[in-house]
């Protein structure tokens, strides 16, 4: 019976690893709100100078949040008031599609258009900011600008950003996002502990053998 | 009965997993967007801010009232790629959607002036019908040679009207007025053109610098202007990857120094930009600088196994001084290796920092990294299956030997032998689980006590110890029948 748990946890745990996410935003999740593409081009690592911030999550020790209020665009927009366009400070043009506005003090890199709303209140609201902590600066990224539907408008933005590793804060989770997260966190570890499994496994089977 | 559980087990676990949503916030969406867009129309100011924005990043005008947009509520809206984005070489192509049996509508535009100066401003006035009957309230985006230059709302007579700003130096421009209509209107897009002589002069800028500067000496940019106008130069340095922006005003001629220290060594294109004024048009010049950096000199010399936590015993030699910044591969190393650093081959870097006038230079070794903890989970695992697996000192040959001894070296009969080796079978058996072995000081009563616990049937066990105790200490021997009850019994053990 032991087995038999042990084996379906496996199983599960596989299937759930091999399973897309369907967390918005999460780098696991291959639909037109993940951030597969981005994932795949760029190199992610924790507490890297590029974060790119989902909406609802938050960065504590920065002061910065993403609301959770969509920003529609009436006028400058890429098709569709929910894809408002914004613009990086060198009049750059991006689509933000499902963007909610950032929060937080910082420079702002990258703003939504004057005609730009979220709720009744008007824009133009930032999508990246640069803030400084101690003697770093860290560049915030809205995950909007880098979801597989925006890169058909954005990848080459994307490309220039993953020039440096970046840091991908999601709010919540699915269970393959957290199969994939926890993986990826004890990745040095699968070895020694895929081994060390194996071994105690022949140990016990060698056991049980000779009895 | 096994698979069974299995299959249920998994059932469980993915069910579970399937119950668990994802607890992503949801997102609030304001739902009346036909009143966030008449809140556009209504404010002119607003509008001028919206013509400063698609303007900056060249991107065309969309459907302002939207009337089925509310039903827009996918990341995946089916006219996504009604994309309007880059500015159309013809402002004309207007890509809204529009209803096959779409009123046509007339555009008419007109100035009030044939020709007019670079920088000044011409009043364009038009007229929006639809079969002879105004169109009113229609958003109507004007163009200057391709470029969003006003918008302008028609009236009730379905008349507009707009300052354009001429800031095009071409001798012939086009201003074009487009009505892009909002997806479900029932008009029809239309356009026309009118063509304005401009009248500008043209300007000459030129640039001189050096072929090569050493890197952290200042880089001497001339500039000169013909014919002289006092206005904004912007000058970019690019090296392809990275733009370094300078402002300078300029009359006849300037020079800029520029500290390379912040600039990285390499070759530089450098554009200058003369930025309009009035009917002065903009003027441009480009020249390439090389910026070069010496080399220094850095060796390493690294152990050929590093241990993980354990101090790191590099020797890294520069010249000249510069700072030195080491590696494992890329995690940076603290005079420590990380305890997190797996076993096996890895490199070592040590990274000289560049300081002008000397570049990064680094140098590498090939190390192997042992972790402690990882090679000893590995060998506890290892030392475990390697007990497990080795043959035991005194197997079950020692202990048929030490039941015969216990009952004497007399010869038995072949029944009171195969008794016997019935019992030493089953007492290395239960010696094995209960990890003591028998030996001849004990009958075989007191030994059957003593791992009697760890029998599975206790019945058998006893019957067994019995039937070789007849055997040896009484003149009965088992019969063929009776061993064979024994053996089947020492089965169940």
């Amino acid at each position: 019976m032991r087995g038999a748990i042990i084996a379906a946890l496996l199983l599960a745990v596989a299937v759930l690893y091999l399973t897309p996410s369907t967390t918005p935003y999460s780098p696991y999740n291959p639909g037109p709100n993940g951030l597969s593409e981005l994932a795949q081009i760029c190199r992610t690592s924790a507490n890297a100078d590029v974060v790119i911030l989902a909406p609802g999550a938050s960065l504590p020790n920065l002061n910065v949040s993403a609301s959770t209020a969509e920003i529609v665009d009436p006028l400058a927009n890429f098709g569709s008031p929910y894809i408002p366009a914004a613009a990086d400070v060198n009049g750059t043009a991006l689509a933000a599609p499902n963007a909610t506005p950032l929060i937080g003090n910082g420079e702002v890199l990258i703003a939504t258009s004057p005609t730009s709303f979220a709720g009744t209140a008007r824009g133009p609201y930032p999508l990246a900011l640069a803030v400084r902590e101690g003697n770093r600066t860290v560049y915030i990224y809205h995950a909007s600008l880098f979801t597989n539907l925006a890169m058909r408008w954005n990848s080459a933005y994307a490309e220039r950003i993953c020039a440096r590793p970046v840091e991908i804060v999601v709010a919540g989770g699915d269970p393959s996002q957290w199969i994939h997260e926890y993986l990826y966190a004890a990745r040095p570890w699968i070895a020694p502990a895929a081994l060390t499994a194996m071994f105690l496994y022949l140990a016990l089977k060698a056991r049980r053998g000779r009895v | 009965m096994r698979r069974l559980a299995v299959a249920l087990a998994f059932a469980a676990v993915l069910a579970l997993a399937a119950l668990i949503k994802p607890t992503a916030p949801t997102l609030t969406t304001p739902v009346d967007l036909r009143a966030l867009a008449n809140i556009i129309k209504s404010d002119p100011a607003l509008l001028a801010e919206a013509v400063v924005f698609l303007n900056q990043t060249h991107l065309n005008v969309t459907s302002p009232t939207p009337s089925n947009a509310t039903n827009v509520t996918s990341p995946t809206p089916s006219n996504a790629t009604n994309v309007t984005s880059p500015t159309p070489s013809n402002a004309t192509n207007v890509t809204s959607p529009t209803p096959s049996n779409a009123a046509p509508t007339e555009m008419a535009i007109g100035a009030n002036a044939t020709a007019a100066r670079a920088g000044s401003h011409v009043a364009v006035s038009g007229g929006l019908t639809s079969r002879g009957r105004p169109v009113a309230g229609a958003l109507i985006a004007i163009y200057l040679q391709g470029r969003l230059a006003a918008l302008a709302l028609t009236d009730a007579r379905g008349r507009f009207n707009a300052n354009v700003y001429i800031s095009v130096y071409v001798s012939l421009a086009n201003i074009t007025a487009v009505y892009v209509p909002p997806p479900g209107s029932p008009y029809a897009p239309s356009s026309a053109s009118i063509q304005l002589r401009v009248l500008f002069n043209a300007t000459e800028l030129a640039l001189s610098v050096p072929a090569t500067v050493r890197w952290g000496d200042p880089l001497r940019i001339e500039i000169r202007q013909s014919p002289p106008v006092e206005r904004q130069v912007v000058v970019a340095l690019s090296n392809g990857t990275s733009t370094v922006l300078l402002r300078a005003v300029v009359r006849d001629e300037a020079v800029l120094e520029v500290p390379t220290a912040g600039l990285g060594p390499g070759n530089y294109t450098i554009n200058a930009t003369a930025q309009p004024k009035g009917p002065w048009a903009p003027a441009s010049a480009s020249a390439q600088v090389a910026v070069a950096a010496a080399e220094p000199q850095i060796s390493l010399r690294a152990p050929p196994v590093l241990v993980a936590g354990a101090p790191a015993p590099l020797e890294v030699y520069v010249e000249p001084k510069l700072a030195v910044a080491t590696f494992l591969g890329e995690t940076p190393l603290g005079g420590y290796v990380p305890l997190e650093a797996p076993t096996g081959p890895a490199v070592v870097r040590a990274v000289a920092q560049a300081a002008p006038p000397y570049a990064s230079a680094q140098a590498s070794a090939q190390v192997f990294v042992v972790n402690p903890i990882q090679v000893g989970v590995a060998a506890a695992a290892l030392l475990v299956v390697a007990r497990r697996l080795r043959p035991r000192r005194g197997g079950l040959e020692e202990v048929r030997r030490e039941v015969a001894e216990a009952a004497g070296r007399r010869p038995l009969p072949e029944g009171a032998e195969a008794a016997l080796g019935l019992l030493a079978e089953v007492f290395h058996v239960l010696g094995e689980r209960a990890g003591v072995r028998y030996s001849r000081t004990m009958t075989y009563r007191e030994y059957a006590a003593r791992v009697g616990s760890y029998a599975k049937d206790g019945g058998c066990l006893k019957k067994i110890v019995e039937l070789a105790e007849r055997s040896v200490y009484s003149p009965h021997v088992p019969t063929s029948q009776e061993i064979s009850e024994a053996r089947i019994c020492a089965g169940r053990l």
